[in-house]
């Protein structure tokens, strides 16, 4: 197919629950069947984390599965029996560590594994960044793709390194600040929450011109409930923040779920193919969106405390998928045949 | 759909055994086998005693052994160049002794153990696909043996099903990820004893001749016993081809063997099969695992088949029963069970690799072996006996110091040679190594291959195709128009028939 030529593109929106990893696997396959039926996609998306939202919770500890494990069994088989391009994220052991690893799937069992290059605040606790570039090639639509994740989303830095694809796929899982804190926090509270929304809003589309070219990004929603880091008694009640969007290389919305949307699905005709970038990439700022000092605080606060935690954890063997077998896959899986599938080895 | 906790592909070895044990355990378990039992298939025969423990916590043993099957106590191997060990087996678990059962009457019997324990177990039914949902296997469909197609829901589907595994075909995991090419073939018959009642008549017997490999090993009920032929792998060509005339040159290239069953009556037809290259699969993922020959196996020339397949299934059901209704816990548990397995296995695969060799007798093995016939030095810990019963694996009984002298005792027996000993010895003692190194290393699935143990050149076939489901539905009556489905029991008068030299199966 020429780069040129118009191709739909679905994303999906999920409303998971917090820890239950197989009936959200569940629900992401009816999801993904739903967008199939509805819009004959040949490409579809559904966000990071699609085992679980991945907050601040003891139950995290739990979420990761191995590489060739359900969500990635889930991707890979539907990707063959929808014959369309299925991409999804979640914790995933590789090795003898777990990252946050986005599976691009397509039908002939080719696959693109891309991990997470910075792990977000309290993500941290529960895995490590990888070092992959994020690009690769969808052999099935003879396209080059840039794949995020997270808030690999906001950082030029991701953007410098995609420019040149012809189309950014990826998810977000972004949980807003405790929305059930009162007294003196809750102004605070709510400012912060809006600034994270109109974030969030207009993400896919300045990575869409700061790129130069088009962007699916499938995005969680709906309420949840997690632990505040260093104070795990007191309940952190949120949301996360939605929008899920498709955009064209010069950042128009094509097609959209917001926050009051909750989970569903949308697609879009989109034409991929690498333009001219609109926007220009900041050599000096490390984010896109604006970003307060409440959420530095956050960023390199948790960041310290989720690393130490891991490395300790580590150390000592308290991770919970460190007392099973690991086994990787490469980043690059090649066509297999209906009868085989990427299993996990150590090479 | 029906719904149950497990459903188990495959009724023989691993299947039974996996049944027998959820079964017990109050898991709701239903086997499917296309076979209608009893039913024959290629094996080696031999139940080494950790498999006859296992027999016992099925509840298969009193069966078995109202057979009235031969009791091998002793091991007797002899070398070329008239060096003769002789060992009496040690116990390994509650067993001192060595079984070879027919399998048309062990498998039948195991079948009906499983029964016993709760197990529904449903015969001439075939399997078609596996379902999923959520990334995880969630059932089977299967043709029942009417025709009618049935969907079953299950927490866990085992693949039990021998080498060419239907089931390790529909979860992808098809071809083995490592495996070496086999040397021998296997060419055998049952005949009557002619020793029986004597001593002999309680040995398990082996002639390492040349290059290959003879046997007899009394059988059940007395005095059947089997003669048993693993030379190189072309012998498995000629015997298709002349099957008696074959035999008798055995005969004539192994004196030892001839003599010990010279006058033997009841000859039955000579098979053979030379499909044996060892392999490991992948064995475990989303709700499926593969148990006995279906997920690993190795060489049949060390007859660990049976024993391993019985330990494989009960293993792999106390490990999945207690977490059935935790998804994410039994995926776990069935990672951590195939690293057990591996455990378990690895040092026996590439002992059997090393035995499968086509080449004399090394003089490194045939010197220790000088020393342990000339006087067993401890009687209670028998070398070789041990070696076969997995009570000790390679590398306890072989330390590397007792491998030095057994090189330094080779070079004192024929200076001449030493130097050609010694260049021989290296690689050898290299492989050795780097098997101790990647048994203490225990990585998972580990794709890295032992240059000198496992032999390149294994080629495999292409997977079973998918029967659409129209073809398999026979006369076409749809599954929820028809009753539902009995047990059979078996059909005392299914004989095999022996007359076939390859079948589908192989030696287990």
């Amino acid at each position: 197919m020429s780069p040129r030529s118009p191709i739909r593109v679905a994303a999906v929106q999920p409303h998971l629950e917090l820890g239950a990893v197989e009936p959200n696997l569940r629900r992401i396959e009816d999801l993904i069947r739903d967008a199939h039926r509805e819009h004959q996609p040949q490409v579809i998306v559904v966000p990071e984390a699609m085992t679980s939202p991945n907050v601040y919770h003891e139950v995290l500890r739990g979420v990761a599965r191995p590489i060739d494990g359900a969500p990635f069994q889930l991707l890979t088989r539907l990707s063959r029996e929808l014959d369309c391009v299925i991409g999804g994220g979640f914790l995933a052991r590789r090795g003898g560590d777990v990252y946050g690893t986005y599976v691009l799937s397509e039908p002939d069992g080719r696959g693109h594994l891309h991990d997470k290059d910075i792990p977000s605040a309290w993500e941290n606790n529960y895995y490590r960044g990888g070092d992959d570039q994020g690009r690769t090639h969808l052999a099935t639509l003879g396209l080059d793709v840039g794949v995020c994740s997270g808030w690999e989303w906001m950082r030029y830095r991701t953007s410098r390194r995609l420019r040149g694809v012809d189309l950014v796929l990826g998810g977000m899982c972004w949980p807003s600040f405790p929305l059930n804190w009162g007294g003196p926090l809750r102004r605070w509270v709510d400012r912060e929450h809006a600034i994270w929304r109109q974030a969030q809003r207009e993400l896919p589309r300045q990575v869409a011109r700061l790129v130069g070219a088009p962007v699916a990004h499938a995005a969680h929603v709906g309420p949840v409930t997690s632990q505040t880091p260093l104070a795990t008694s007191i309940p952190w009640r949120t949301e996360m923040l939605g929008e899920t969007q498709i955009c064209d290389a010069e950042g128009t919305i094509l097609a959209r779920l917001t926050l009051e949307d909750g989970e569903g699905h949308v697609a879009a005709d989109v034409t991929p193919g690498s333009v001219a970038p609109l926007d220009p990439i900041s050599d000096r700022r490390f984010w896109i969106p604006v970003v307060t000092p409440s959420t530095y605080a956050a960023w390199y606060g948790m960041n310290a405390h989720g690393r130490l935690s891991y490395r300790w954890r580590k150390l000592r063997g308290r991770h919970e998928w460190q007392s099973w077998p690991g086994g990787d896959l490469p980043d690059e899986l090649p066509p297999v045949a209906d009868e085989q599938q990427h299993l996990a080895v150590s090479r | 759909m029906e719904q149950h906790d497990v459903v188990i592909v495959g009724a023989r070895l691993a299947g039974t055994a996996a049944a027998a044990e959820l079964a017990r355990q109050g898991r709701d378990v239903v086997v499917l086998d296309r076979a209608r039992f009893p039913s024959d298939t290629l094996s080696t025969h031999v139940m080494f005693g950790g498999g006859i423990d296992e027999l016992r916590r099925m509840g298969a043993y009193d069966r078995i052994a109202a057979l009235d099957p031969s009791y091998m106590r002793e091991l007797e191997i002899h070398f070329d160049g008239g060096v003769t060990v002789q060992e009496r087996w040690g116990a390994c678990g509650e067993a001192d002794w060595v079984w070879c059962i027919p399998r048309l009457e062990q498998d039948a019997i195991l079948v009906e153990a499983a029964r016993d324990r709760g197990a529904d177990v449903r015969e001439g039914w075939e399997v078609l696909d596996v379902l999923w949902r959520g990334g995880r296997v969630a059932g089977v469909r299967c043709r029942d043996a009417d025709g009618a197609v049935h969907e079953l829901g299950a927490k866990l589907v085992i693949g039990a099903d021998g080498r060419r595994s239907t089931i390790s075909a529909r979860v992808g995991a098809w071809t083995p990820y490592r495996g070496s090419r086999n040397g021998r073939g296997l060419v055998f018959r049952y005949l009557d004893d002619p020793q029986a009642g004597t001593r002999r008549n309680e040995t398990l017997a082996q002639w390492r001749d040349g290059d290959s490999f003879c046997m007899v090993f009394p059988s059940a009920p007395r005095p059947r016993t089997v003669a048993l032929v693993m030379g190189p792998a072309s012998d498995v060509t000629r015997a298709r081809k002349d099957p008696e005339g074959t035999w008798a040159e055995f005969l004539r290239r192994h004196p030892g063997f001839a003599e010990r069953i010279a006058g033997a009556t009841n000859l039955g037809k000579i098979r053979s099969t030379a499909d044996v290259s060892a392999y490991f699969r992948a064995s475990s993922g989303p709700g499926w695992a593969l148990a006995g020959d279906a997920g690993h196996f190795k060489d049949p020339v060390i007859g660990n088949g049976q024993r391993d397949a019985l330990w494989m299934g009960r293993s792999l059901a106390e490990a999945a029963a207690p977490l059935l209704d935790d998804p994410g816990a039994l995926d776990v548990a069935l990672r951590r069970w195939e690293q057990e397995r591996d455990d378990e296995c690895l040092s026996a695969y590439h002992f059997a690799n090393n035995e499968t060799r086509i080449q004399p007798q090394s003089p490194i093995l045939i010197d220790i072996a000088r020393r342990a016939g000339r006087g067993r030095a401890d009687p209670l810990s028998p070398d070789l006996g041990d070696l076969f019963q997995r009570v000790r694996t390679q590398q306890d009984v072989l330390p590397v110091r007792r491998l030095a002298g057994g090189l330094a005792g080779a070079v004192r027996r024929r200076p001449r040679a030493a130097l050609r000993t010694i260049r021989e010895a290296i690689p050898e003692l290299r492989t050795d190594l780097a098997i101790r190194a990647e048994v203490r290393a225990r990585r998972f699935r580990s794709t890295r291959p032992i240059g000198g143990s496992e032999h390149p050149g294994w080629s495999w076939p292409p997977p079973p195709a998918r029967r659409p489901i129209a073809a398999a539905e026979g006369d076409g009556a749809a599954a929820s128009e028809r009753p539902a489905p009995k047990r059979r029991r078996p059909r005392a008068t299914t004989v095999p028939s022996e007359t076939t030299t390859e079948q589908p199966k192989v030696p287990a």
